[in-house]
């Protein structure tokens, strides 16, 4: 019996004659951190769209605990997502924006201080997310993510825009979130990042699997970006 | 019922929300409050004086004309969600789209509603006022305030929602403002020249019948006497606002959130 919280199963993506995903087969398990790499355009981000319910599939199925995005009960709770650094309105304050999302997901609203606390973002509750960093834009979009305190964690490029520090703190988070027997997916082009972040390895080029595996099966002795050239290169060239 | 405490707070944490109140407030007083000095002047085209009751009832309809402002804030509730990128928070939050869409109708219609309501009053004050000055003014016939409220009330509430379908069809909060506007400010004033037969079928010749004017202009060859009657326009405009939630929901349910 698979253990895999997400499961990819011949995903396809069509946006007209464009193929941006094909055929991907993949599944995540509990308990890691699965790096999602590929170069821009790869289909990384339309591949995590289809599993947040945001696209449909053409064909083929992205789910999480076997069934869609859309029929999983109080979501929120299930899974958090980071998928852009957008998605907040900038005329409201960080604890504005995150009181709408706890109202639509039935979440009790002192938990918007408490993951905002946990973002070390409590000193600028009430300030408005207009003059907000990248940086404090992406822990606040994680702190979103963790409003419901959720099992699974989706996250699209989760360290633009952080600097030294915040990269650290977010490997240290990540790596505490995955002991507590947690899922994460987490989608980068920042291979040297990853290398010291991530369990498992998904690479996918032009819509396609190129490989899966632990990260010390693919690196080997040498670096995750050696074996990302050497794999997308040779993906290319076929 | 999580999903309307959401709709709300999107709406009364918005700084935007308060402007276009104000400004809605402000069209609609001036509309009414202008519209006697303006009466008084053209009487001379085929409109009748302030001496006649059915002009001062034009003068209170003018309170609920600013409608506009009601469409415009269906639009900015929807279009906006994908000019912030809010839309992948929303649906992240609560997956079933029919329910989000019902949801953010339902406050957008009580919203429009309340502005109307806030401006056609506030609108009728100033009338009064304004029609203070004219010692020759008739008072307005029995039903014209509650006929401007209740005109207020649907227009409010309907456009509200024609916008929320807008903004989620065009899904760019400008284009939606734009189209919107052009709509309701150039071609239905275009085809009501065009054919004037049939301006009782255009949205806003549906809120003039609810308004039940009787008013004519030879000159102009303009008439409101064969626009439909109040119950029969504000059925026209419910299902204006129907069929466009309608549309709009069947491509919401399909199209792809960026």
């Amino acid at each position: 019996m698979s253990t895999s919280t997400i499961s990819f199963n011949l995903l396809t993506k069509r946006y007209g004659k464009q193929l941006a995903i094909n055929q991907l087969t993949a599944e995540i398990v509990p308990g890691a951190i699965t790096g999602f790499l590929g170069p821009n355009g790869a289909g990384k981000s339309t591949a995590l769209r289809c599993l947040l319910g945001l696209a449909t599939p053409t064909s083929g199925t992205a789910l999480i605990k076997g069934v869609p995005y859309s029929e999983l009960h109080h979501p929120l709770h299930q899974v958090g997502a980071v998928l852009d650094s957008r998605g907040f309105q900038t005329g409201l304050t960080a604890r504005q924006n995150l009181r709408i999302i706890t109202a639509a997901a039935g979440i009790k609203d002192s938990r918007a201080d408490e993951v905002l606390e946990l973002v070390e973002l409590s000193q600028v509750a009430d300030k408005r997310t207009k003059g907000f960093s990248l940086g404090m834009k992406q822990r606040l979009s994680l702190a979103a993510a963790l409003l419901g305190d959720p099992q699974i964690l989706v996250l699209d490029e989760p360290a633009n825009g952080l600097d030294p520090i915040g990269i650290a703190w977010l490997r240290g988070f990540l790596r505490k979130f995955a002991d507590e027997g947690r899922t994460i997916l987490v989608s980068s082009h920042q291979l040297a990042e990853m290398q010291h972040t991530v369990d498992d390895v998904i690479i996918i080029n032009h819509g396609e699997m190129v490989v899966s595996g632990s990260i010390k099966e693919i690196v080997g002795d040498g670096s995750l970006e050696d074996a990302f050239l050497k794999l997308t290169l040779k993906g290319g060239m076929q | 019922m999580n999903l309307l405490k959401s709709e709300f707070r999107k709406l009364v944490y918005a700084r935007s929300t308060y402007g276009l109140l104000l400004a809605s407030i402000a069209l609609a007083s001036l509309s009414a409050g202008v519209s006697p000095y303006v009466l008084n002047r053209v009487k001379s085209m085929g409109f009748g004086g302030l001496s006649q009751p059915a002009i001062i009832d034009t003068v209170y309809g003018k309170a609920a004309s600013a409608y506009l402002f009601a469409i415009i804030l269906g639009v900015i509730m929807m279009a906006g969600e994908f000019r912030q990128g809010t839309a992948v928070a929303t649906y992240l939050a609560a997956p079933k789209r029919s329910q989000v869409f019902l949801a953010k109708v339902a406050i957008a219609a009580i919203a429009g509603a309340v502005f109307q309501l806030v401006s056609a009053t506030l609108g009728m004050i100033t009338a009064r006022i304004a029609l203070s000055f004219y010692p020759e003014a008739a008072a307005p016939n029995d039903t014209a305030v509650l006929d401007t409220l209740l005109a207020a009330l649907i227009s409010g509430a309907v456009l509200a929602v024609v916008g929320v379908a807008v903004g989620a069809l065009l899904r760019s909060q400008i284009i939606g403002i734009v189209a919107v506007m052009i709509w309701l400010n150039l071609i239905e004033p275009i085809m009501l020249l065009v054919f004037p037969d049939g301006g009782k079928w255009w949205a806003t010749g549906a809120i003039s019948g609810m308004l039940n004017l009787h008013v004519s202009s030879s000159r102009f060859n303009q008439t409101t006497e064969n626009y439909l009657e109040p119950w029969q326009a504000s059925l026209l405009l419910l299902g204006y606002g129907a069929a466009f939630a309608a549309i709009a929901l069947f491509t919401t349910m399909r199209r792809d959130v960026d």
